[in-house]
């Protein structure tokens, strides 16, 4: 059963309100900055609007989504149309050291995820970020599951190696005296 | 869930926090896929039709304004052909090791005449450096003085061999807005920096005293050819006015693990400058 033409936009629209932000957050982590995840994301969900009164009513556009900026992902790598520019965000603001401390700390991970190979970075992302099973990812990016393995492996790795004493962090809601004693080991 | 998967979803979850608010993701998609669909159709009945006139090519056709990249480049352009103020801060958000005295900003106040090649800027309220003619006056610093000991002069003169206006070197992206003990701050610098940026785009107004326009973001990224080999990245937002003037620049600016801060504002365009070189008995070249 296809999908009523009627309320198409207004079930593409909730879609984007309700899962556009969990997409680019992901889309940030495979590019490394905002404005080439949104540029990811957006030129995705156009795609996806074009395929969305086709898509079966079972269908989950979640799916069809990421396949469809994993694929965009990669054209855009190979063709060096968006080259991937490990960067920093500039503080929202500025007046707390916890808001310049977290906005520091996600520059110096996401420029720590653009080193990696891109078939690494785009494993950990899809994992551990879009939580999904290895066999999905397998399915994503055309390789074996066992492949996924590999790349999952040699990325936490690197990652680790390239982060160093920043990978232990500490969650994000304690308190910020007790992360900062942890990190110096106290 | 293992200690390291759970540190890294804990990672990931810091690193995707700061979204941007100009961020829009919804804005548009319907419109652009359908202007998607009209484009080709158009082009292909223009290229089935027997005549195609000039005028509807040119109906068809939108003129497009100057990209927000050539916005930017154009203005940073204009600054290398006039005179100006600029007071630039500094500051140390996070290294590896730093104490927070190390963070304090520091803020330099400098006029230039880039036509005429001369400069001044004074750092933190002291310190004063000199461009003048291809060279670069700074005053004797310690460690200078040790290996010279009973130096008499004052000044340190050095030679800033000319620079591309298309190369950018890490040393650029470090030094940009402060002395970082890399090389000192040359606003002639930003210009190089701002040619070399991808990721333009205009993202709203911007206003300040006497002045409006439009602000953009950019993001420039440096790596190192030599060992170790690092990634050096600026992202941020420069505005510029109506005038096409670079007004005020503020980025974060990433080199593995240490983030800075730069903030730049322009003003007092055509202002007169006056630098001369320190008297010659006073200065020595290493």
């Amino acid at each position: 059963m296809r999908r009523d033409s009627g309320d198409t936009d207004e079930r593409f629209a909730a879609y984007v309100r309700d899962r556009g932000e969990h997409h680019l957050r992901v889309a940030v982590l495979l590019t490394g900055d905002w404005h080439a995840a949104e540029d990811l994301v957006q030129t995705s969900l156009i795609k996806l609007y074009r395929a969305w009164p086709r898509l079966e009513t079972t269908a989950e556009p979640d799916a069809y989504l990421r396949r469809i900026m994993i694929n965009t992902h990669r054209s855009w790598w190979r063709a060096h149309w968006r080259r991937e520019t490990p960067t920093a965000t500039p503080p929202e603001d500025s007046t707390t050291d916890d808001i310049a401390e977290r906005q520091a700390i996600s520059a110096v991970v996401r420029q720590a995820l653009a080193k990696l190979p891109r078939q690494q970075r785009a494993v950990l992302v899809l994992r551990y970020a879009a939580d999904l099973p290895e066999a999905e990812i397998a399915e994503l990016l055309g390789c074996s599951p066992g492949t996924v393995k590999t790349h999952a492996h040699r990325g936490l790795r690197a990652l680790r190696d390239s982060l160093g004493d920043d990978f232990a962090l500490q969650p994000v809601n304690q308190p910020r005296a007790s992360r900062r004693a942890s990190r110096e080991g106290a | 869930m293992n200690d390291t998967e759970d540190a890294v979803r804990r990672l990931f979850t810091v690193a995707t926090q700061d979204i941007p608010p100009s961020i829009n993701l919804g804005h548009d998609i319907r419109a652009r896929s359908r202007a998607r669909v009209l484009r080709a159709r158009v082009l292909l009945s223009a290229s089935l039709a027997a005549v195609v006139t000039a005028a509807t090519v040119i109906t068809l056709s939108a003129v497009s304004p100057p990209s927000a990249l050539a916005q930017v480049t154009q203005a940073a352009t204009r600054m290398a052909a006039q005179s100006y103020r600029v007071t630039s801060t500094r500051t140390l958000v996070r290294a590896p090791g730093a104490p927070t005295a190390d963070k304090n900003p520091v803020t330099i106040i400098g006029e230039f005449d880039p036509a005429r090649s001369i400069g001044e800027e004074t750092v933190g309220g002291g310190a004063q450096i000199r461009y003048v003619g291809g060279y670069i006056y700074i005053p004797v610093f310690g460690a200078f003085r040790r290996t010279h000991p009973g130096l008499p002069q004052k000044w340190v003169k050095l030679h800033v061999p000319p620079r591309s206006s298309t190369t950018v070197t890490p040393g650029d992206v470090a030094s940009l807005g402060g002395i970082t003990g890399v090389q000192p701050f040359n606003p002639q610098d930003l210009l190089a920096l701002l040619k070399s940026a991808d990721h333009v785009r205009e993202v709203g107004p911007a206003s300040g005293p006497g002045w409006k326009g439009s602000a953009y973001s950019f993001t420039v990224t440096v790596r190192t050819s030599a060992q170790p080999h690092q990634v050096m990245g600026l992202h941020g937002t420069v505005d510029v006015d109506q005038q096409g003037r670079v007004r005020r620049l503020d980025a974060v600016e990433s080199v593995e693990n240490t983030v800075s801060k730069v903030q730049m504002t322009f003003g007092n365009f055509g202002i007169g400058v006056s630098v001369s070189a320190p008297p010659a008995d006073e200065t020595v070249s290493p």
